[in-house]
């Protein structure tokens, strides 16, 4: 008779967070009690549901490994509480905050977060004024600015209206809707205004960047943020995986490449 | 038409939307948006920051329309007149 636990544990459950509930799912190992977990800050929207499952994978790969994984849906979005149009930046903010403090309490220590795209720019922003010491900071293909983020994501709709005009009915105070998300002009003025900061993090920063197919390498924008932060004194690993572009595209998933050097750079600072 | 970009323009297309070649003859007259699930509208703006950084150009939002992903041979062209300037 077979006595094989998995290796994988999946916890779905809810915390309490500023404006409301959130769902979270935490994987963990099954067979060995661990310390070490990684926070998983979503990208923005459709981004997200398109990352679910490289996340859920990501998640079964890091338990195998020793290490947990707390997936997050951010207030307003996923089976969290709240609309996305109630959405705002300083409420997501939160959110990670609260979720760092929910794995404190449940014995771990050792808390790294990887943000994905926006999650990114979440993170770094909470970074400036976080009092919680993380052991690693990973970015998996960092959005470069909000501003940026909200260019890409107003020209999703350029089948229909083009995105200039997504662009007055915002300035003139009206809400967009976008792939089926409520954008409202709060949200949207939060976003452009955020900027990546490297400066103020204090802990290792891994850049893992994923080229849009194998013959490409940093994006000219990318590598403009890591030269500027190189002058500023900053120490950044970065590294390209070769993967494909799962948050954007039809139906994809993450390679084991991208899980293998996430979980290098997980181990080798601890 | 530049046979050289569209070819180009062909294989940047394929890698980046993960789309199997197969047997498939993939030419100037190869229907995209709306032909294709690949080529649905988040994939395609995936495409378009790939093109602006492939090709260095910038694509404005004016300029953006569902015309010039009709075909490979119509984006190739769009994308020339960009290169060209």
């Amino acid at each position: 008779m077979s006595n094989s636990t998995p290796p994988h544990q999946i916890t779905p459950f809810f915390l309490q967070s500023v404006a409301g509930k959130l769902f979270a799912i935490l994987h963990q190992p099954s067979r060995k009690r661990t310390d070490q977990a990684v926070i998983i800050i979503p990208p923005f929207a459709e981004e997200m549901n398109r990352s679910r499952k490289t996340f859920s994978l990501l998640g079964q790969h890091l338990a195998k490994n020793g290490i947990s994984t707390f997936v997050l849906d951010l207030y307003g979005t996923g089976d969290s509480e709240g609309e996305f149009s109630d959405a705002r930046w300083s409420t997501w903010v939160s959110d990670i905050e609260c979720s760092t403090e929910w794995l404190s309490s449940h014995g771990y220590k050792n808390i790294s977060i990887l943000g994905l795209r926006l999650g990114a720019l979440l993170a770094t922003d909470m970074l400036q004024n976080s009092k919680y010491a993380f052991d690693n900071i990973i970015f998996w293909q960092a959005a470069h600015s909000g501003q940026n983020m909200m260019s890409q994501f107003l020209r999703i709709s350029f089948t229909g209206s083009n995105s200039k005009s997504m662009n007055e009915q915002l300035n003139s105070g009206s809400m967009v809707e976008i792939a089926g998300y409520q954008l409202t002009p709060a949200l949207y003025d939060d976003i452009i205004n955020i900027k990546l900061q490297l400066s103020q993090i204090s802990s290792p920063i891994t850049w893992l960047e994923i080229p849009p197919n194998d013959n490409m390498g940093l994006s000219h924008k990318s590598q403009t943020i890591l030269n500027d932060h190189k002058t500023g004194g900053g120490r950044i690993n970065t590294e390209i995986v070769k993967t494909p572009q799962f948050w954007t595209l039809f139906d994809a998933k993450a390679d084991n490449a991208l899980f293998d050097k996430t979980l290098t750079a997980l181990v080798k600072n601890r | 038409m530049d046979k050289a970009l569209l070819n180009d323009v062909i294989q940047l297309s394929l890698s980046t939307l993960q789309i199997a070649s197969n047997d498939e003859t993939f030419d100037g007259s190869t229907a995209l948006i709306g032909s294709r699930p690949e080529f649905d509208s988040m994939a395609v703006v995936g495409l378009m920051t790939a093109i602006e950084d492939y090709f260095d150009i910038t694509i404005h939002d004016d300029e953006i329309s569902v015309e010039i992903f009709e075909t490979f041979g119509t984006l190739t062209q769009f994308i020339g007149q960009k290169i060209a300037g």
